[in-house]
């Protein structure tokens, strides 16, 4: 087998495909890339670990307790984002990263501290217990004002489930009294440590309500905890599972991360469909070239075959050697509906372009290829755009075997198919060219009217007789045909069969009939069309001014300039324009007359009847 | 005899057809898709003795062929393929300069002549 399109091969085309198309494939990365860092900064973890990083300057007598409840965070928490120890110095003026922020507290299965405010308690006694700051308390319950109400719960703040602070435990570091600039909270910090790590056991057990009494009296707190096993997430902050993530993610976030996956899915699908179609059309291209070079030295070999005998041309015999290539080649191609179509493009194209001798080779090599059928199978086909294919190949190919099939479309509803069959049936016929248009119903337009006179100029010894018949025809839109015929190809003897169609009930037709006499000038044209004027709609006897206009001689002035004073406002442009295109009419004698017309609008002036 | 002949024609079998009956009588065909290559391949080789052009191309016309080697001062004669036997193409081919015209369906027997024909009498005014 020739031109064998091996895998090897697939792949090296595929390799070239990439090698050409480096530009697009960088495209296609870069995409990739921002959207895998979009995708990836709405994952979870990072939103976790990243989204809500807050810096915080030391100030003066502050102490890491006192910054960890000021954001809401554990102590070591800051120390582990700020790579610190408990043993690393705290310096006023130094910048440490807050990690986390409050929602994220409770979110993360940490423990609200509830505070039941007691008689004779106020803010700052009770922030002072929690070591935070009366402001805080009010941010946090979103108070009014400072006076609170005995037996009202307030949240005082956050404990870290994995690393639980001292609640009743001094809470406040003890902060040393330094007039340095440092603060030195390292010596405190180590004993916090130790006390961290006694009670660093996180709380255990399902919703518990811990109750502790307060040394100083009646005073409660409650803490109400979430239990591990209810937090979808593990310490990490990760979900589980995809279940646990769909069901507590947050909507618009879960909405966004889906509709970022599904983006990189259509991107990644897209990008794969449009390299397979890339490499498919490399293969097709290669498939595509090997059939031209095929095909245009096959048909060279035939084509420029030089013959001995030239008598018996038009049934010559392919050679031995032309045989064989020719059933080559149709094996090869020609099974593929793809290159049948090329094949009868190309051959079309040629047999359009040569004559003789060559034309009639183009012709054999079409029939041989059976591609005869093929267009007459178009013409069958349900579809009409692959019917006026056919019909276009049959006119191009002069296939008059299916003459009897086009002319059956002539009438056809699609406008398209009928005009395409109309104009192949015209130029199929040998002689009396138009006379198809004796059996069409349907209506013509100019612009197909145009299509067939200069179809019809193509045909050598083109033939026009017999329009009489068209002019009888019971389409109007034939009779107009016909009647324009006339004009173009000068048809004078024809005039009186044109001043006929003066009587016909169309208006079309009458105007047509009109424009024609007035090409065809005709001394007793004048006199029909006076003579049927009173009677005659308002178009047809605008086109009756025009045609005095441009035939009239100065006898009919008169009548004109009387028209100009109509009070059909159409009628006295017609005139105008009549008068105008008389060639002895002085513009300004019509300028006067129109002035006139002005001033004596009133008067009255003779019905269109009367003339 | 050797000598090159550029036929520029859009429609690729009939472009081959040419250059396969023209190569048979023993000239070197070089090939354009359309004016626009004609023109490439016309400043890159000196010695071309003569132009086929088709009138209707993509992206450059024949005629603009013809107009613009008149401007670019190449004297090579030219034949003028065309589709369109009006008097109105037929004379503005003549009048840019074509040696000859030949129009659709043609033979290629005719044109080869025709072909040789040109040749002949430039050679012959050149000499």
């Amino acid at each position: 087998m020739r031109n064998n399109t091996t895998l090897k091969g697939k792949f090296y085309l595929l390799y070239k495909q990439i090698e050409c198309r480096k530009g697009f494939l960088k495209g296609v990365f870069i995409a990739a890339f921002i959207l895998s860092l979009l995708f990836s900064l709405l994952h979870p973890s990072i939103v976790k670990g990243g989204v809500a990083l807050k810096k915080h300057k030391v100030a003066r007598k502050e102490t890491l307790y006192s910054i960890s409840t000021k954001y809401h965070v554990s102590v070591s928490e800051i120390l582990k984002a700020n790579n610190l120890n408990l043993s690393s110095k705290i310096d006023t003026g130094l910048l440490l990263i807050i990690p986390s922020t409050q929602p994220s507290n409770v979110d993360r299965g940490n423990t609200i501290i509830y505070h039941t405010v007691a008689k004779k308690e106020t803010l700052f006694k009770i922030a002072t217990k929690y070591g935070t700051t009366p402001n805080n308390i009010i941010q946090l319950n979103k108070l009014t004002g400072n006076n609170l109400e005995v037996g009202v719960t307030l949240i005082v703040g956050y404990k870290n489930n994995q690393i639980t602070q001292p609640l009743n435990e001094a809470v406040v570091l003890p902060q040393k009294d330094n007039t340095g600039d440092g603060n030195s909270v390292s010596n405190t910090a180590t004993e916090v440590a130790d006390k961290i790590v006694g009670l660093g056991e996180p709380d255990k057990g399902k919703n518990r309500q811990v109750e502790e009494k307060d040394p100083n009296g009646g005073r409660t707190h409650e803490v109400k905890t979430r239990a591990p096993q209810d937090d979808p997430r593990n310490k990490k902050g990760e979900y589980r599972n995809l279940g646990d993530y769909f069901k507590y993610s947050s909507l618009p976030l879960l909405i966004l991360r889906i509709g970022a996956i599904l983006f990189i899915l259509a991107i990644v699908i897209i990008a794969v469909v449009i390299l397979t179609m890339r490499t498919n059309k490399t293969i097709d291209d290669n498939k595509k070239q090997q059939f031209d070079k095929f095909f245009q030295d096959l048909v060279a070999q035939i084509i420029f075959t030089d013959k001995e005998n030239e008598t018996d041309e038009f049934e010559e015999e392919f050679t031995h050697e032309q045989a064989k290539l020719i059933e080559e080649f149709e094996r090869e191609f020609l099974t593929i509906p793809f290159f049948r179509q090329v094949a009868i493009d190309r051959l079309i194209e040629v047999y359009k372009s040569l004559s003789g001798l060559a034309a009639k080779r183009v012709e054999n090599l079409y029939y041989e290829f059976d591609l005869v059928n093929d267009t007459l199978r178009k013409i069958k086909s349900a579809r009409w755009e692959e019917k006026v294919r056919g019909i276009r190949e049959v006119e191009q190919m002069h296939l008059r075997q299916a003459y009897k099939q086009v002319y059956g479309l002539i009438n056809h509803p699609n406008e398209m198919l009928r005009y395409e069959a109309q104009l192949a049936v015209l130029s199929l016929r040998r002689a009396r060219h138009l006379s198809f248009l004796e059996k069409l119903d349907t209506p013509l337009s100019a612009w197909q009217h145009m299509n067939l006179v200069a179809k019809l100029k193509k045909i050598p010894n083109y033939d026009v007789r017999n329009l009489n018949k068209l002019l009888d025809s019971p389409n109007p839109s034939v009779n107009v045909f016909a009647i324009r015929m006339i004009q173009d190809f000068n048809m004078v003897k024809n005039v009186p069969e044109v001043q006929r169609m003066l009587d016909h009930p169309n208006e079309d037709v009458k105007v047509a009939a009109i424009k024609t006499l007035s090409y065809l000038h005709n001394d007793k044209s004048i006199l029909k069309l006076l003579s049927a004027y009173p009677g005659e709609s308002e178009r047809v006897q605008s086109e009756i001014l025009k045609y005095i206009g441009v035939t009239g001689s100065g006898e009919h002035g008169g009548m004109l300039r009387q028209l100009i004073g109509s009070s059909n406002t159409n009628i006295s442009h017609a005139a105008q324009e009549a008068l105008a295109l008389m060639s002895y009419q002085p513009l300004d004698e019509l300028n006067l007359l129109l002035d006139s017309k002005t001033t004596e609008s009133t008067k009255a002036l003779p019905e269109s009847g009367n003339i | 005899m050797g000598m090159k002949i550029l036929v520029a024609e859009d429609e690729p079998l009939l472009r081959r057809l040419i250059q396969i009956r023209l190569e048979k009588d023993g000239y070197e065909i070089l090939t354009a898709k359309n004016g626009h290559e004609a023109i490439e391949v016309i400043t890159k080789t000196d010695d071309i003795d003569l132009i086929v052009t088709d009138i209707l191309m993509p992206f450059m016309t024949g005629l603009e062929l013809v107009s613009i080697l008149k401007s670019m001062n190449k004297t090579i004669p030219i034949i003028v393929l065309s589709s369109m036997s009006v008097e109105k193409t037929v004379l503005e081919a003549f009048r840019l300069g074509a040696n000859d015209f030949i129009t659709k369906p043609f033979s290629p027997n005719e044109l080869a002549a025709r072909v040789k024909r040109v040749l002949e009498e430039v050679g012959n005014t050149t000499k």
